[in-house]
């Protein structure tokens, strides 16, 4: 008898301690400050924005872009973006467009700076699938939509990089094509062979 | 069946002990701020300075996060260098505590916004911004942007 | 941070194999307090033994103060622990089915299998029967579908559906636990059967 009034005051005891507990909500899958450096200096989480127009233009199903502008400022998104502000990245509509594991959402604003914010919230409360397009939209339009000439003495590869721009140019804002741009490496001089000599005594 | 009852608590008291022992023992996070928190304060702060506005504070410190190869090559003057990548090492914490401003300078923006936003969820203030005067890119001559019909290439031999 | 075994990251046989081991320390737990012994399953609906309610009540409350109290200290994160999914009328048929299956037959499907384990011959028929009884409702699943999947109100705890705090209903619980307790030692004194109880 005794030890049946022992054990229930020690359980009620317990019970109790237990209701006075605040509910806590635990985090496990957030980072913690060292996790989250290691995503920071991650280079596969950023994106060019040569690598967004190239998978911009073969349709790429899997990337959903994201602006983070303030909704005032929305204006000629990239195409299919959809408009997030930094002031209601957790409102109940925008709910599901971080946390999930399907499409990989690409953030850009009109530079880094929110951009920025909204990417290192995402990633420190463990949200997968979010990444960021480096530059936003004025490396966009100073890559994308007007490209410059590489001077003569660039290399091959960057005359490469430039056509290619232009042709995605092309593909986003229907201009015509500008004539190709045909500018061969400059190769050093060779000398001239010396002709042997024909003729004359032998 | 008594008897086995002792070892049995025995090895379920010793494994609740473990996890106990192991969760206490694990990488607990440090962040001061809450998600939602960081993003009150990123709306609200402007911790983007332009130049006049650095000059203004009182005592600043300037801070360049690029790694150590970058910066011997070149760096501003009385730029304090902390690599991005030791950036939460023990040496710098005395130096994050300080309540001097510090200044973070903008050579990629986005690591720049990036560490402002990793120091102040840890509880650091007095943390800023400043842009990099970029120099002026270099205007090509006039006579360089008409060539852009074919060149032909010069070589040797007959 | 618990828990240390997430069931989406791990391969389908892992799941498995631990699935197996807990069920071993369940029959473990289920053998050693009498419970092969359909005298002391009845028991608990004629009064006279209420083993079943003291063990099943102590293994609720030990869970359930473990967990609040390691969800408080930081050592399991209850908000990604897996809730059963709740189908209203599914559960209500359900319990009937086998609350009569249960008194008819003396035992319950988990301590059946502990039953027939030691080689108690009407355990192994009861074991049969709750298989036929599987594979009906598996053939004729299509008869039973709507009832089975109407009202879904999903992972939903007590406290949600009362709209108490959590603690609260742990403490609720506990004294409720300890009321049963008292109550059950009550009834023992009043209905026994001392023909059933005093056998070995």
């Amino acid at each position: 008898m005794n030890a049946r009034i022992i054990i229930s005051v020690i359980i009620m005891g317990l019970g109790l301690t237990a209701a006075m507990l605040p509910n806590r909500k635990n985090d496990s899958i957030a980072l913690n400050e060292r996790e989250l450096l290691q995503e920071m200096l991650l280079e596969t989480n950023y994106l060019s924005t040569d690598e967004v127009a190239e998978l911009l233009i073969a349709g790429d199903p899997s990337i959903q872009l994201i602006d983070v502008r303030p909704a005032s400022e929305f204006k000629d998104p990239l195409p299919r973006a959809i408009n997030i502000p930094l002031d209601s990245i957790f409102s109940d509509n925008y709910a599901f467009v971080f946390d999930q594991l399907v499409v990989k959402n690409v953030i850009y604003g009109s530079d880094d700076v929110r951009a920025a914010q909204v990417w290192m919230i995402t990633k420190q409360k463990g949200y997968k699938n979010n990444y960021l397009m480096k530059g936003g939209l004025n490396a966009w339009k100073a890559t994308i939509l007007d490209p410059k000439l590489p001077p003569i003495t660039a290399s091959q590869s960057e005359f490469d990089l430039y056509s290619k721009r232009m042709a995605s140019r092309q593909f986003f804002t229907g201009a015509k094509a500008l004539p190709q741009v045909n500018v061969q490496p400059i190769v050093p001089v060779q000398g001239r062979k010396k002709k042997r000599v024909q003729g004359g005594c032998s | 069946m008594k008897s086995a009852i002792r070892p049995l608590g025995i090895i379920t008291i010793s494994l609740f002990g473990f996890l106990a022992i192991v969760s206490f023992y694990t990488d607990k996070s440090k962040l001061e701020y809450s998600g939602r928190e960081m993003q009150e304060k990123a709306l609200s702060t402007k911790y983007l300075l332009s130049e006049e506005e650095v000059h203004g504070l009182k005592n600043p410190q300037i801070v360049d996060i690029r790694d150590s190869k970058n910066y011997r090559l070149e760096h501003e003057d009385d730029a304090l260098n902390i690599p991005l990548s030791v950036i939460l090492d023990e040496e710098y914490k005395n130096f994050f505590e300080s309540s001097d401003p510090k200044v973070i300078l903008a050579y990629d923006p986005v690591k720049a916004n990036e560490a402002w936003m990793l120091m102040t969820q840890l509880g650091y203030e007095n943390l800023y911004v400043t842009n990099i005067k970029q120099p002026e890119p270099v205007e090509e001559p006039e006579e360089m942007k008409e060539r852009t019909g074919p060149r032909k290439v010069i070589s040797g031999g007959h | 941070m618990g828990p240390i075994i997430p069931i989406f990251e791990i391969p389908e046989e892992l799941n498995f194999l631990v699935a197996f081991i807990i069920g071993i320390g369940f029959g473990f737990a289920l053998e050693q307090a009498g419970f092969s012994s359909s005298r002391k399953l009845a028991g608990m609906f004629y009064g006279y033994d209420t083993t079943v309610l003291k063990v099943f009540f102590t293994a609720a409350i030990v869970a359930l103060l473990g967990l609040t109290f390691f969800n408080y200290f930081e050592m399991i994160d209850m908000s990604i622990v897996y809730i059963n999914q709740y189908f209203v009328n599914s559960a209500i048929i359900g319990g009937v089915i086998m609350g009569l299956g249960f008194i008819i037959g003396g035992f319950c499907p988990g301590t059946s299998a502990c039953a027939a384990a030691i080689g108690k011959i009407d355990a192994m028929a009861y074991l049969g029967g709750s298989l036929i009884g599987i594979f009906a409702f598996g053939a004729t699943y299509d008869w039973w579908k709507e009832i089975y999947m109407a009202n879904p109100l999903g992972g939903i705890k007590l406290s949600t559906s009362l709209g108490l705090s959590d603690g609260v209903v742990v403490f609720g619980v506990v004294v409720m636990a300890v009321l049963m307790f008292w109550l059950g030692e009550w009834a023992e004194k009043k209905f026994r059967r001392p023909d059933i109880t005093e056998e070995t």
